[in-house]
């Protein structure tokens, strides 16, 4: 049974088509990353599923009951992580944390504890006394994970959190979004960075214009693009003609040469670079350091839709 | 939802505009009229002497007349008139038209004095006071000299007679005074009552701030509280007794800070008056709710209109000094309806009516129109905020 489930949600701003038919389905246990460009809905799928926006169209269910705006029970269940700190600011983080903890769990010693495994969880332990306004961007996402998740829900809601965060920081909300799905939470994630989604997700779908454009594990996207590997070779001088016949070789898809560098989209295969730089040396061409990375998921974006992820 | 009453307590606490502008502004305020109306009680109903002009003519027939001003002008320090004597008319002109006198008195061949008053009066003043009393000092002396030159004529043996002369010489009263009213009547207190409507509307601002913590359309705080596990129902019912608690301490505090620290008169009605600031607490909730709830507008010009409404309804409310009060009694006598609508003119109301009234039918008036007001005010709040999805965000 999935713990989250869409059927065909349609949601409307005026001509706008915000959600064009959206289906999601989430098992327990996975972390789900909703990958795509900032405004290519993936904000409002989370808003919709959580009955805060009305919809078009569509059915959504959560632990495989319907879900409604009245249901508090199915919300008892599940944490969210919104993209922008929600958290008041003349409250200390402890009290925070207590207060949001306290919409679930009314016992107090129960929540004590809680709060303190909330606290711990995120780092926050020297601040605990701190009201928001004194805490860098990075503890104050850290708050605002914190608040989201002190209640130990069985399903937890990430929206972007990451943004404008230091590097630092952002590592350590990853590795806590992983530890959380290893204590039993599902996490659905959503990002318009591909290398966090990448990092921590093990099922992805990549949404553009509202639409699901496609949906799989990590190396099951890459797979259905063709591009499989790209190469990168430092060349000081590559004569036109030499560029030529490097895009003629079979494994080639397409190659160009800009700023001294060589970029060679290849084909799935084991022995492109051998190819590649058999060639070279067979024309007298000297090159310097190489390159040789995997499709990403910017490579899957770009060739299902034709722009970068970043665009 | 107790906690999310004492959190959305101790945040409110914490918002330094609603301390300064809830809580220590009026203090601050009331601070203010206090040394500016200390002294205005004392001064409205203090009669100083009344300047005034005689004219000495000569004439031997007004020597009764004559010591008669002497009495009254003598210098006692509770004297009533200052007496300025002068021997032509064109003299008492003068003084008069300088304004420097409220009128003179002249004798006639036959000593029978008339008085000329000025023209001009000045509302501000005890002028008009002035006047009448000078006109019944001559009013008294005329009617006193007829009756004596009556008896002189029917029976002068009488003007022998101790007794008969006693009674002549004495005022008889044959009206009793009471007070109708529960406390003698002292202009400044209004001014003390509408600062307490003034500032039950400022403490509007508790319940704007709750609000709009609350709902998911006006703060990423309220979506995200709107998606949690407490229902919506128990979020708004923990918010909006918290924000009226918060209101009813600060309009005590103020309460107190007039009665026993300022001295304020409140008609010795405590309770009643606490009853009052509960009311007046429950309308000041419910304008901040309503105002809070309005979609699509910045938390800056909903406070723009909590402000700009608290000081165009105190105005009509009378805060702003005499013309502000006249104001507010007039609209009341030409428009009941238009007063009946100002929360803060209702507020004042019901102050004086504990103050004023020996009963309690005029402030549960008060009360009863303040409590319209409150349950009018929470429909709008209530069908501003009955969506629990949104079409956007």
């Amino acid at each position: 049974m999935p713990i989250v489930e869409v059927k065909n949600l349609v949601k409307r701003y005026g001509d706008l088509v915000a959600l064009d038919h959206l289906n999601v389905d989430i098992q327990a246990g996975e972390v789900f990353g909703l990958l795509g460009p900032n405004g290519s809905g993936k904000t409002t799928a989370i808003n919709c599923i959580l009955q805060l926006l009305t919809y078009d169209k569509g059915e959504i269910s959560l632990f495989g009951e319907p879900m409604k705006p009245g249901r508090y029970d199915l919300k008892r269940r599940i944490g969210v992580v919104p993209q922008e700190v929600a958290v008041f600011d003349e409250l200390t983080v402890r009290e925070n944390i207590d207060y949001f903890c306290a919409l679930y769990v009314s016992d107090r010693a129960q929540r004590a504890k809680l709060v303190d495994e909330a606290i711990d969880f995120v780092g926050l332990n020297d601040f605990v006394k701190f009201r928001p306004g004194k805490l860098s961007g990075g503890l104050k996402r850290r708050l605002n994970i914190a608040c989201g998740i002190a209640h130990k829900p069985e399903l937890i809601f990430f929206d972007e959190p990451t943004v404008a965060v230091d590097p630092q920081s952002r590592n350590s909300i990853l590795e806590g979004i992983l530890r959380l799905n290893a204590e039993g939470a599902t996490v659905v994630y959503t990002s318009h960075y591909m290398e966090e989604v990448e990092q921590i997700c093990s099922r992805i779908m990549i949404m553009d214009h509202g639409q699901t454009l496609a949906c799989g594990t990590n190396a099951g996207l890459k797979a259905m693009v063709g591009t499989g590997e790209k190469i990168q070779i430092e060349i000081l001088d590559l004569p036109p003609a030499i560029l030529e016949n490097i895009r003629s070789l079979p494994c080639v898809q397409r190659a160009a040469y800009d700023d001294s560098m060589l970029q060679a989209f290849c084909n799935n295969g084991v022995h492109n670079l051998g190819s590649i730089l058999e060639l070279l040396q067979q024309q007298g061409i000297a090159f310097g350091r190489i390159y040789s990375e995997p499709p990403t998921l910017n490579d899957v974006f770009l060739e299902i839709t034709g722009k970068e992820l970043r665009d | 939802m107790r906690s999310t009453f004492i959190y959305t307590l101790k945040a409110l606490i914490r918002e330094r505009g609603i301390i300064i502008w809830v809580i220590l502004f009026p203090l601050v305020l009331s601070t203010l009229f206090n040394s500016m109306f200390s002294n205005l009680e004392k001064e409205a109903y203090n009669l100083n002497p009344i300047p005034c002009v005689v004219i000495d003519n000569g004439n031997s027939s007004s020597q009764a007349f004559s010591q008669m001003i002497d009495v009254l002008s003598s210098d006692t320090g509770n004297n009533l008139l200052a007496v300025t004597h002068v021997t032509s008319m064109e003299d008492a002109q003068d003084l008069l038209q300088q304004g420097s006198v409220v009128g003179y008195i002249q004798l006639d061949d036959e000593g029978t004095p008339s008085l000329t008053i000025s023209p001009v009066v000045n509302p501000n003043s005890m002028d008009a006071v002035n006047r009448t009393v000078l006109a019944d000092v001559v009013d008294n002396y005329i009617r006193s000299r007829a009756t004596f030159e009556s008896i002189a004529a029917s029976n002068p043996a009488a003007l022998a007679d101790s007794s008969v002369m006693q009674s002549l010489s004495q005022t008889e009263e044959y009206t009793r005074q009471i007070s109708i009213t529960h406390s003698s009547s002292a202009q400044s207190v209004r001014y003390f009552y509408a600062l307490l409507g003034f500032s039950t509307l400022m403490a509007a601002t508790v319940g704007l701030q709750a609000i709009v913590r609350t709902q998911p359309n006006l703060s990423p705080l309220g979506a995200r509280r709107a998606i949690g596990g407490l229902s919506r129902t128990r979020t708004l019912a923990a918010t909006i007794g918290a924000s009226w608690l918060l209101s009813f301490v600060g309009l005590l505090l103020g309460f107190a800070y007039m009665r026993y620290a300022l001295g304020i008169d409140f008609g010795g009605r405590d309770a009643a008056c606490v009853a009052g600031i509960a009311m007046a607490s429950l309308v000041s909730t419910a304008l901040g709710t309503c105002i809070g709830a309005i979609p699509k507008m910045r938390d800056g010009a909903k406070g723009g209109i909590i402000t700009g409404l608290t000081c165009i309804l105190s105005l009509f409310a009378g805060l702003y000094g005499t013309p502000s009060l006249n104001l507010a009694d007039q609209v009341a006598r030409t428009a009941p309806w238009l007063s009946a609508l100002n929360p803060a003119k209702q507020i004042s109301d019901l102050f004086y009516s504990l103050y004023f009234y020996p009963d309690y039918d005029p402030f549960f008036h008060c009360m009863f129109g303040l409590a319209a007001i409150a349950a009018i005010l929470a429909i709008i709040a209530a069908i501003l905020m009955r969506r629990q999805r949104y079409a956007s965000l």
